[in-house]
């Protein structure tokens, strides 16, 4: 992950495995982050387990992609520490990102194909291999055939995926995913969903999706925090989001405009 | 009255709304408007900014380039970008600059019995100032402008932090590419302006004033010296410098909101680069030739 430096309060350190071995591969603690007079996060802290996905939902500006870049280290917390448990960590954003001057097999294969910083690369590939594990990844998003186009000669939809097999390339044990599924057709949203699905089942990944739709809540979170006023002021299962009395809870499951929830 | 005093006599003035604090004169003091002086501050306190960006920026994209990290790939295609796009405006301008100095000056010149003067005078304009100058307004026009609004649009679409969630420097994938090709392509890009400039002023003078192209280029040959053309190379070489490094600062230092956010920073890139620009012209000009 591109870690910017932390300030000097915040910290970022390899996870220690507790005596049972397992132990949760994301860890924030206490974070908090303001733009300007605006505090955005205050005092927020939360844990991913491998294997295990957790959404993290809220009405729109509540500081959810925020929490998601500060924890990614693309942001500074202003205080606060975090842990991530495995250097390998990869991020699906909102806009895809994809590189416009680049195809989209450069696009996805970027990671083995760009030395990092230091000057390495994960792992070196021969063409053949090359083109195979990209193909592969193409079609675990339903894209086989792509290799040669240009991001301008997709729709919205193809661009999520192919940012989405970019993002699985080097089989990532972190992955932060910002709306992966928003603005997809629900074909296109199943599919990605499952990708997520097959990630967490294959490689233990821990994931943290900042997300609106229910579909992806329902059908691919194991934990859902809502996020209020800087605050998670929710915590539970997508089944519990249904059925819990919390005020938060209910109103954001009904689509209620009346509760705490102030847009 | 100590030093104390006259401070708080300068700038106190409780009266006055003064929202950033800026030190302010006693208004019954001076005729100039408070508007007129809260703008030198805010320009000055934003001059003041960029030159730290600036120096910052160069600093890291230094860094990079000692520690051999230049994207070779980046880098030609932005050579190539910058030997065909920018090419053609620096030779409109300089070829056109030229014309119109022949096209104002051969005649008068031949008037006064001074045909053998007009290559001379070509050489004086051309060689020691147009050419680097009306090169460094083209590639501004063309290069930073493309550069500063590239980055904003690199940033909106969230690309950048795409680069740096892989690990990659933006900084050392795009911008020292564009900074290294930029501060080297101008001179070159000048030194073909100039050439194109010189031979259009001989074809103006010879058809407007009958100069004949012999004297025209003797005249040129004796003034043009040596140094003239590296000096004009130099010239070249730091507005080249200048204008790709204002466009990245300021496009690395704009906030990327959308569309208004593109417009910001081509419109401040290319005011701070014409700024600039003819500054260090008159600096350099001034130091090589001014004692």
């Amino acid at each position: 992950m591109g870690v910017k430096p932390m300030t000097t309060d915040t910290q970022q350190q390899p996870w220690a495995s507790d005596a049972t071995g397992v132990g949760p591969l994301i860890q924030a603690n206490h974070l908090v982050k303001a733009f300007g007079n605006k505090t955005i996060l205050d005092d927020v802290s939360l844990t991913v387990a491998e294997g295990e996905i957790m959404a993290i939902i809220g009405v729109s500006g509540c500081g959810k992609s925020t929490l998601l870049r500060v924890i990614s280290g693309l942001e500074t917390a202003d205080s606060g520490e975090i842990m991530l448990g495995d250097p390998n960590v990869s991020f699906v954003f909102q806009y895809s990102a994809l590189f416009d001057s680049l195809t989209v097999f450069e696009n996805v294969a970027f990671s083995l194909l760009e030395p990092t910083d230091s000057g390495t690369l994960p792992e070196v590939l021969s063409k053949p291999e090359l083109h195979a594990l990209v193909a592969d990844k193409l079609k675990l998003v339903g894209l086989e055939g792509t290799e040669d186009k240009y991001p301008s000669q997709l729709s919205g939809g193809m661009k999520k995926r192919v940012s989405f097999a970019r993002a699985i390339m080097g089989n990532p044990k972190i992955i932060f995913y910002d709306e992966p599924t928003a603005g997809l057709d629900p074909v296109a949203s199943t599919q990605v969903e499952n990708c997520m699905l097959t990630l967490r089942d294959t490689l233990g990944a821990a994931s943290i999706v900042v997300t609106h739709q229910n579909s992806t809540i329902h059908r691919t979170a194991d934990r859902v925090s809502l996020l209020h006023a800087g605050k998670i002021q929710w915590e539970g299962t997508p089944a519990q989001l249904l059925t819990d009395n919390d005020p938060y809870a209910v109103q954001f499951s009904h689509a209620a405009l009346e509760g705490p929830l102030s847009v | 009255m100590n030093v104390t005093d006259i401070v708080d006599t300068l700038v106190s003035d409780p009266l006055s709304p003064n929202p950033k604090g800026w030190i302010e004169p006693r208004w019954e003091w001076f005729p100039l408007s408070r508007q007129v002086w809260r703008g030198f501050m805010a320009t000055s306190n934003d001059l003041l900014i960029l030159t730290g960006q600036c120096l910052l920026l160069s600093l890291a994209l230094g860094g990079w380039l000692f520690k051999g990290r230049l994207h070779w790939r980046q880098w030609i295609q932005a050579m190539g970008f910058q030997a065909t796009d920018a090419l053609g405006m620096a030779l409109v301008l300089c070829v056109c600059t030229a014309m119109v100095i022949a096209l104002q000056v051969a005649p008068e010149m031949v008037r006064q019995g001074g045909e053998s003067y007009v290559g001379s005078l070509m050489s004086l304009a051309m060689v020691r100032e147009l050419a680097p100058i009306m090169t460094a307004l083209g590639v501004v026009a063309v290069v930073s402008t493309s550069y500063a609004s590239e980055w904003v649009s690199l940033t909106n679409d969230q690309q950048v932090d795409a680069l740096r969630a892989m690990h990659v420097s933006p900084e050392r994938y795009w911008l020292l590419p564009w900074v290294l090709s930029t501060t080297l392509m101008t001179p070159l890009l000048t030194l073909i302006g100039c050439i194109a400039g010189v031979w259009a002023g001989m074809g103006v003078s010879q058809a407007v004033a009958g100069v004949s192209p012999s004297l025209y280029w003797q005249g040129l040959w004796q003034q043009t010296a040596g140094a003239d053309v590296g000096w004009m190379l130099l010239k070249g070489l730091v507005f080249g410098f200048e204008a790709a490094l204002l466009a990245c600062t300021i496009g690395l230092h704009t906030t990327a909101n959308g569309a208004q956010s593109v417009g910001e920073a081509t419109t401040k890139t290319v005011v701070a680069c014409f700024v600039v620009v003819a500054t260090t012209d008159y600096l350099l000009t001034w130091m090589i030739y001014g004692g």
